[in-house]
């Protein structure tokens, strides 16, 4: 890592780069797939090995990416009066020396910051950043080669989720009301517009937030702080495929000359969007600090969420959390300092759990 | 590998039978209890010593998954067949696959020394224990695990 940094008038302009690679010579791992055959008779192995990818042999299951990343960042701070703004521009790219696959992002962000009265202050933020990765092309053997029927090519493209154009903004307003109190409000966007997931034209995931913040300070004895924020998305990330499969006569039917019907065909009748991502979420965070004396403090914080999605039909998911934690740090002497602390965790999570039918 | 498609046995032609999905809305809930105790001893201004006891307790567990009625799920009442009435959909213990019950203990016990102005040493002994009361995939996987380290610090 290297970098530059220069002051020009009331500017500051600076440069960094970085670079680094990790390599791993630990030995891979295997994971031994079974001769196909039927799991009762043993017969039938040529049938079913036509359907699988591997068997009978030892397959490399996992091995570290030997990874080569650099980036560049160029930032610019500068002051005008009561105000103060800045900018960076940054590229990176990592990429795979085993497969020769890469990812890169170009990213750029600006604030600008300035006194709108003498205790009132206006933040304002703003980024934006463009993620490409590689896609690759999965070759498969075919499915049921050289058995009746015409067998089934399910190569494919792999492309990422993590194509997008990720773009944040937020402005925020912090006011001391007195002596005690002090005030902040944000309000604020994220947008991610994926490239393809969950499907190639799909709009983009924006959370609108606002947030809401008081803190108290009563001297150095007590300080106490309550936030509330209040998050809505639409079009949070699905699954690109359906919970549920639909239900019917006729629905499935033997294709191209195959004698049964398979497990591939009903990825054709599959519906349901599915997510754990919410469409609304409440979070509340409490701290507090007490120091009876210069030797003591008590610290109290309690954090809360909540947060549910409302666009997957009957589907009621939900999640609630909550963590009150305690803290005490107790100086004895110049050499002794003793802290006691405890919190309690708490989740709980509504969803699905689906299966397909069988009838034998 | 056939999917769950079944001739209709009423008819000439093949006609293949799909029941499709169902689904139960379930909770999962899980806690923890996390409780320590730190202490720190400066005794001089070159040797410091610390310590640490750590006490985590942590449950997770779903609730049953109860299914509606699926035993007339595509019921021919012409030809009264193709129901599932012979077929059992209770599911009285999948629900505790996923339990999870376990308590983790550590103890640590250190000491930086300062060599010089810029330069610590330090080394550290800690030791865990962890009892797994309820087991999971691989069974019941209780353990205990006891480190020793050492490193130099440099301060700039």
């Amino acid at each position: 890592m290297a970098g530059l940094q220069a002051d020009i008038g009331k500017s500051r302009v600076g440069y960094q780069f970085d670079y680094r690679i990790f390599e791993s010579e630990a030995p891979l791992t295997y994971a031994n797939y079974d001769e196909a055959m039927h799991p009762i008779n043993g017969s039938s192995g040529a049938e079913f090995s036509s359907r699988l990818l591997f068997d009978g042999v030892a397959m490399a299951a996992g091995e570290y990416a030997n990874t080569e990343k650099l980036s560049h960042k160029v930032t610019f701070k500068g002051n005008a009066g009561n105000s103060s703004y800045g900018s960076s521009i940054g590229y990176s790219k990592a990429t795979n020396k085993n497969n020769d696959l890469s990812s890169s992002a170009i990213s750029g962000s600006a604030f600008y910051a300035t006194s709108l009265a003498k205790l009132t202050h206006l933040i304002a933020k703003f980024s934006v950043a463009k993620l490409d990765v590689d896609d690759f092309y999965v070759d498969l053997p075919l499915f049921r080669d050289g058995q009746s029927g015409t067998p089934q090519d399910f190569d494919f493209t792999r492309y990422s989720s993590l194509n997008r154009v990720d773009l944040r903004g937020s402005v925020e307003i912090i006011s001391r009301l007195n002596k005690k109190l002090t005030a902040s409000l944000i309000a604020g966007l994220r947008s991610i517009d994926r490239e393809y997931y969950p499907a190639e034209d799909a709009d983009a995931t924006t959370t609108l937030f606002g947030q809401a913040k008081i803190r108290f300070r009563k001297g150095l004895r007590h300080s106490a702080s309550i936030k509330y924020r209040f998050e809505s998305i639409s079009n949070p990330f699905t699954s690109a495929k359906g919970l549920f499969e639909a239900r019917g006569r006729d629905i499935l039917n033997p294709v191209d000359g195959t004698p049964n019907i398979y497990y591939w065909q009903r990825e054709a009748i599959r519906y349901q969007n599915i997510t754990t991502a919410p469409t609304q979420a409440h979070i509340l965070d409490l701290t507090s600090t007490w120091r009876p004396n210069n030797k003591v403090n008590l610290n109290f914080g309690f954090k809360a969420k909540y947060d549910k999605n409302g666009d997957l039909d009957s589907l009621d998911v939900s999640h609630f959390s909550m963590q009150p934690s305690l803290a005490v740090n107790v100086n004895l002497d110049q050499k002794w300092a003793v802290s006691l602390g405890g919190s309690y965790g708490y989740n709980k999570s509504r969803g699905p759990v689906a299966i397909a039918l069988f009838d034998g | 590998m056939y999917t769950d498609a079944v001739s209709d046995p009423v008819d000439d032609l093949y006609q293949a039978v799909h029941y499709g999905s169902a689904y139960a809305m379930t909770d999962y809930e899980t806690k923890s209890q996390n409780l320590y105790l730190t202490t720190s001893y400066i005794y001089s201004p070159k040797l410091k010593f610390h310590s640490m006891v750590g006490y985590n307790k942590s449950t997770a567990a779903m609730d049953q998954v109860v299914f509606p009625d699926l035993t007339t799920r595509l019921y021919d009442e012409v030809n009264d067949v193709t129901d599932l009435g012979h077929q059992d959909f209770t599911f009285l213990h999948i629900h505790d696959y996923s339990n999870l019950d376990y308590e983790l203990i550590n103890f640590s016990l250190g000491l930086e020394y300062m060599l010089s102005k810029d330069v610590v040493w330090t080394a550290d002994g800690e030791y865990a224990e962890l009892k797994d009361n309820e087991g999971y995939v691989y069974g019941i996987e209780s353990g205990s695990m006891f480190m020793i380290r050492s490193g130099i610090r440099f301060v700039f």
